[in-house]
């Protein structure tokens, strides 16, 4: 498997880009480009893990990707999110709400003492 | 497979780099558009994105494991619905099942058998290089012959002289009873010389194998053939070092030897039980020849050499050719006539190497095997060809269910590819089946069987694994065929087309192949039957003949006492003792000693009789009596009844007057009628050993006359009759147990055995079994044959009218709407029926005829093979054939004729 790039957890790179194609179809480096929006710019990862994270999510069938045309007349490889790839996106943020929760209260917790 | 897939969903090494190469170019771009110079930018965005090989092979990681898992997911999916599919129809699944099991699992048994018995090869190393000594015998024709050609002396002298062979062993072969302390069978013993057994290069499996050390000390060793240490040492894998006895002298087993050797006749039906040390041998048959001619004139050698190095069967047949003339000049040879007279000989050596021999010895076994192979490859077709049948008529019946997926976007290989799996699955289940149905069959036919003339052959069959690998091959193929050509066929229609004409009508071209596949299967049933009655004539013949005794209760143990140098006093005593030990035994009702049976058994003398104030006058002819010496019960034991007079009672002993019974043919013969009791005869036996004085005649009182049987062989009768004399009168050196079963002849026959080995242990028997396994001879034989190729044609009949029954069914699930049609236009249910039973019978016709013509073929066949008078044409037999294949037609038709009549014209109509 991909080491995790620096800064950040491993797994939310997955997350990241289910969601920022859920936004609708994008290219790879327009898949970038949105995480960067989205997260504020507050991720900083080597651009190129970006691919085998998209190769790994098509393999498992949550995107799909064929080639088209870019918005500057470049051929280029379009995913789009499955209908599983949007199940799972919504598992996963369930699952991190609730461990954010968790983490969270129980952080706050031992900020008393 | 896997390779072309990967690839063909694998986009190039480059497509990924040309991914990757645009998000840079892309980037680059970006930072470009913020005013940086084009070369800078392109360093960025190079610089941020990281080692691009790095990235690239990852994703190609990732791209193969996803087709590998894609292409398991899928082949494991088409499995699934596969096995699905199948056990949604358990009755077109279980029938393709064991009809594949039983098609390949009796094709491997029976070719197994062909293997072990009559395709055997020598079982010796390097056939080729290891020849016989073969010579002229002027007394059988002219053809020269390897068996017992060569005498002691020449022996001696043509070992140290040639120089042909690096080995050269002599072997003589003997009868002699073999056996442990209690049970003793005659058997065939060899006595060789040292080197024999690596002339032949044959191994033992156990212990070793005797040697030239052996030989010169005349030691009591033994070695003992496989099937022996199986059969009657129960395979002891303690056996090397127990004692056997032979002759009644006892032997220690040194070794056991090869499973695939039968020993110097290198054929199964006459294999070697035992080998000993020639001069053992020479020293149990009564010493070592005296004086010089009889050691040049007693040719009882068989000599076998291994070529040396170098040296070519040619060259070698040579040399022994220029020695035996060398002896010729030196020492005449002198030959005995059966008359006893002497007369020159020439020693006429040549050199035949094992396998010229064995195959001029197996040439018409080989061709029956082929015959056999032929009829048991007939029934691995008609088993294909009805499981071809099976998925045709399935593959036709789902072609709407293939259309409607095809439509809904399943691509042609996923739907090719999921028939295949059916038929894997259909093979893989039939292999099991067919496995077991194997071995089921290879354990029953393991056995013993008599094969005349007091010959056994022993059956012991392997697994043949090149028929198996064949039969399954054969199936799998059409499995393949048959399963996955009417998917590639079906789906290379536009589904369109078959969405509209789902329903099949008269003439398709799916049912002219069946039909076409139908009429082949009955064709090669009714061959078999065909073939089948050629013996099923001599079957019902015997069946319905009065043999004049009781054949089907008798159980017979025929003693040899001559051979076994038994004397009178001794073998009267073991014989009274073993005919009370059997009267005990629940399962016999009476027993009775007896020379010998009215047919069937060899060594039963004819004698001359005449009346009783004649004299024997040389040149006139007298009639014939086969002669036998019974005890008082024979009469009620073989189920002879006595038609005047009485039969031997406790009166008739040794000095008192000489009496004798007539059958009512040597009565008439001698007298010219049957009421004769209380006149006189004068018989006279012929001599037992030639060149002996003719024995005196005997003058006797006729006491009784006993009904006509047959004589000499089943179903002959008229030829010549019986006289019965009392064994306490007359001694015969050949002594038969016979007994009367209370119900089964075979059980009887066991308990002979068992009396023989308690009253007389280590007295061998010759032959023991029923009284028709010993007696009947061919019609034994042709009983087995007729039930094996008729139940091999019934299994033809039963696999081709299931498969008859399959197609018809789902041809008139498949013409419901045009049954429908006709009947709302005023056709009649009958006129239906009849309509789809016509069309069901349409191939049985044509295969019946095919069949007839292939019948007499194959009878024409058997007929040159096999060495019996049987009728190629025969009429009133070929009459029967067609009756069990209309029969089961008929069966076949009569359910989907029915069904057919009982579609609702309503019902339908609907589906227009």
């Amino acid at each position: 498997m991909t080491s995790a790039p620096a800064g950040i957890l491993p797994g939310t790179l997955d997350l990241l880009i289910l969601k920022a194609l859920s936004l609708g179809e994008q290219h790879g480096y327009g898949v970038l480009l949105r995480v960067q929006q989205i997260t504020g710019g507050a991720l900083t990862i080597e651009q190129g893990a970006l691919y085998p994270a998209l190769y790994r999510l098509e393999r498992q069938g949550l995107i799909d990707a064929s080639w088209g045309t870019s918005e500057n007349n470049r051929r280029a490889r379009f995913y789009r999110i499955t209908l599983p790839g949007r199940k799972r996106l919504r598992e996963a943020t369930r699952d991190w709400n609730r461990m954010v929760g968790v983490m969270d209260a129980a952080l706050k917790t031992a900020g008393v003492d | 497979m896997l390779r072309r897939f990967l690839k063909r969903r694998t986009p190039s090494g480059d497509a990924i780099g040309e991914e990757l190469k645009t998000h840079i170019a892309q980037r680059a771009a970006d930072i470009a558009a913020r005013g940086v110079p084009l070369d800078d930018a392109l360093d960025q965005a190079r610089a941020q994105f990281g080692a691009v090989e790095h990235y690239e092979q990852q994703c190609r990681r990732e791209q193969r494991l996803g087709a590998i898992s894609h292409f398991a997911t899928g082949l494991s999916r088409d499995f699934v619905y596969a096995w699905r599919r199948l056990r949604a129809t358990p009755l077109f699944t279980i029938f393709a099942v064991v009809s594949l099991a039983v098609g390949v699992g009796v094709t491997t048994a029976v070719f197994s058998v062909v293997r072990a018995t009559l395709w055997k090869p020598p079982g010796v190393s390097n056939p080729g290089r290891i020849a016989f000594i073969s010579g002229s015998a002027p007394f059988y024709g002219a053809r020269p012959t390897w068996s017992s050609i060569v005498s002691g002396a020449d022996f001696e002298d043509l070992a140290s002289a040639q120089q042909s062979f690096s080995q050269i062993a002599a072997s003589a072969t003997a009868t002699h009873g073999l056996g442990d302390d209690t049970r003793a069978q005659i058997a065939l013993i060899e006595g060789v010389t040292g080197s024999y057994f690596s002339v032949f290069g044959v191994h033992p499996i156990a212990g070793r194998v005797l040697d030239a050390a052996d030989n010169a000390a005349q030691a009591p060793v033994v070695v003992v053939s496989a099937a022996f240490w199986r059969t009657r040492l129960g395979s002891d894998s303690a056996a090397v070092g127990r004692t056997v006895r032979i002759a009644e002298r006892a032997f220690q087993v040194v070794g056991i030897a090869h499973e695939s050797f039968d020993g110097i006749w290198l054929h199964p039906s006459r294999q070697t039980s035992a080998w000993i040390p020639m001069r053992t041998l020479t020293e149990l048959a009564g010493g070592a020849e005296q004086g010089e001619v009889e050691r040049r004139t007693r040719r009882h050698l068989w000599v076998v050499g291994r070529l040396a190095h170098g040296v070519s069967a040619p060259q070698a047949s040579a040399e022994i050719t220029t020695l035996g003339r060398q002896l010729d000049t030196a020492f005449p040879l002198q030959l005995r006539s059966s008359q006893g007279i002497m007369m020159p000989g020439a020693r006429n050596w040549t050199a035949r190497t094992v396998s010229e021999v064995h195959a001029e010895m197996s040439a018409g076994a080989t061709r029956f095997g082929l015959l056999i192979t032929l009829l048991v490859g007939m029934v691995l077709i008609v088993a294909c060809t009805n499981l071809a049948n099976l998925m045709l008529a399935r593959g036709a019946a789902r072609a709407v269910e293939r259309a409607v997926r095809q439509a809904l976007g399943a691509s042609r290989g996923r739907l090719v590819r999921e028939y295949a799996a059916e038929a894997v699955i259909l093979a893989a289940l039939g292999a099991v089946g067919a496995f077991v149905v194997t071995r089921g069959l290879l354990y029953s036919l393991t056995m013993e069987v008599p094969i005349g003339r007091g010959q056994i052959l022993q059956l012991a069959p392997r697994l043949s694994v090149e028929a198996l690998a064949v039969a399954v091959g054969a199936v799998l193929l059409s499995l393949l065929v048959f399963g996955i050509g009417p998917a590639l066929q079906l789906t290379r229609r536009s589904p369109r087309s078959a969405l509209a004409g789902a329903a099949g009508s008269v003439g398709s071209r799916q049912q002219r192949s069946q039909g076409r596949l139908i009429r082949w299967q009955v064709a090669i049933a009714s061959t078999f039957f065909i073939i089948a009655t050629l013996f099923m004539k001599s079957v019902l013949m015997e069946a319905r003949h009065d043999s004049g005794i009781d054949l089907g209760r008798m159980a017979v143990a025929v003693l040899d006492f001559q051979l076994q140098r038994w004397d009178e006093g001794r073998a009267r005593y073991a014989t009274e003792r073993i005919a009370a030990k059997a009267a005990e035994h629940p399962a016999i009702e009476r027993v009775a000693i007896s020379s010998g049976l009215p047919y069937g058994t060899s060594g039963t003398p004819y004698a001359h009789v005449t009346r009783g104030n004649d004299t024997f006058v040389k040149g006139r002819i007298y009639p014939d009596a086969r002669t036998l010496a019974a005890t008082p019960e024979i009469f009620p034991t073989i189920g002879v009844p006595i038609i005047r007079g009485r039969a031997f009672d406790g009166r008739d002993v040794a000095g008192a007057q000489r009496v004798a019974v007539l059958s009512e043919k040597t009565a008439r013969d001698v007298f010219g009628t049957v009421d004769v009791v209380g006149r006189e005869i004068t018989f006279r036996l012929p001599r037992t050993i030639s060149g002996a004085p003719a024995p005196d005649p005997v003058r006797a009182a006729v006491i009784g006359i006993a009904r006509d049987t047959d004589v000499s062989s089943l179903t002959r009768r008229g030829s010549s009759g019986l006289m019965y004399l009392p064994l306490a009168q007359q001694y015969f050196p050949s002594l038969t147990i016979v007994g009367r079963a209370r119900t089964d002849a075979d059980h009887a026959a066991g308990a002979l055995r068992t009396a023989v080995a308690q009253a007389a242990p280590g007295l061998a028997i010759s032959q023991s079994g029923s009284g028709r396994s010993v007696l009947a001879g061919f019609y034994y034989f042709a009983r087995i044959v007729a039930s094996g190729i008729g139940g091999l044609g019934l299994l033809a009949l039963l696999l081709s009218m299931a498969g008859l029954y399959g197609v018809l069914t789902q041809a008139v699930t498949m013409r419901t709407r045009e049954v429908g049609l006709r009947m709302a236009l005023g056709a009649e249910k009958r006129s239906i029926s009849r309509m789809i039973l016509g069309e069901g019978f349409r191939p049985i016709v044509q295969g019946l005829a095919l069949g007839l013509f292939f019948g007499f073929a194959g009878r024409g066949i058997i007929r040159a093979t096999l060495d019996a008078n049987l009728p190629v044409f025969d009429p009133a037999m070929i009459l029967f054939v067609p009756i069990p294949v209309v029969i089961a037609g008929f069966l076949a038709c009569y359910l989907p004729a029915r069904r057919a009549a009982e579609v609702d014209p309503n019902v339908a109509l609907r589906a227009l």
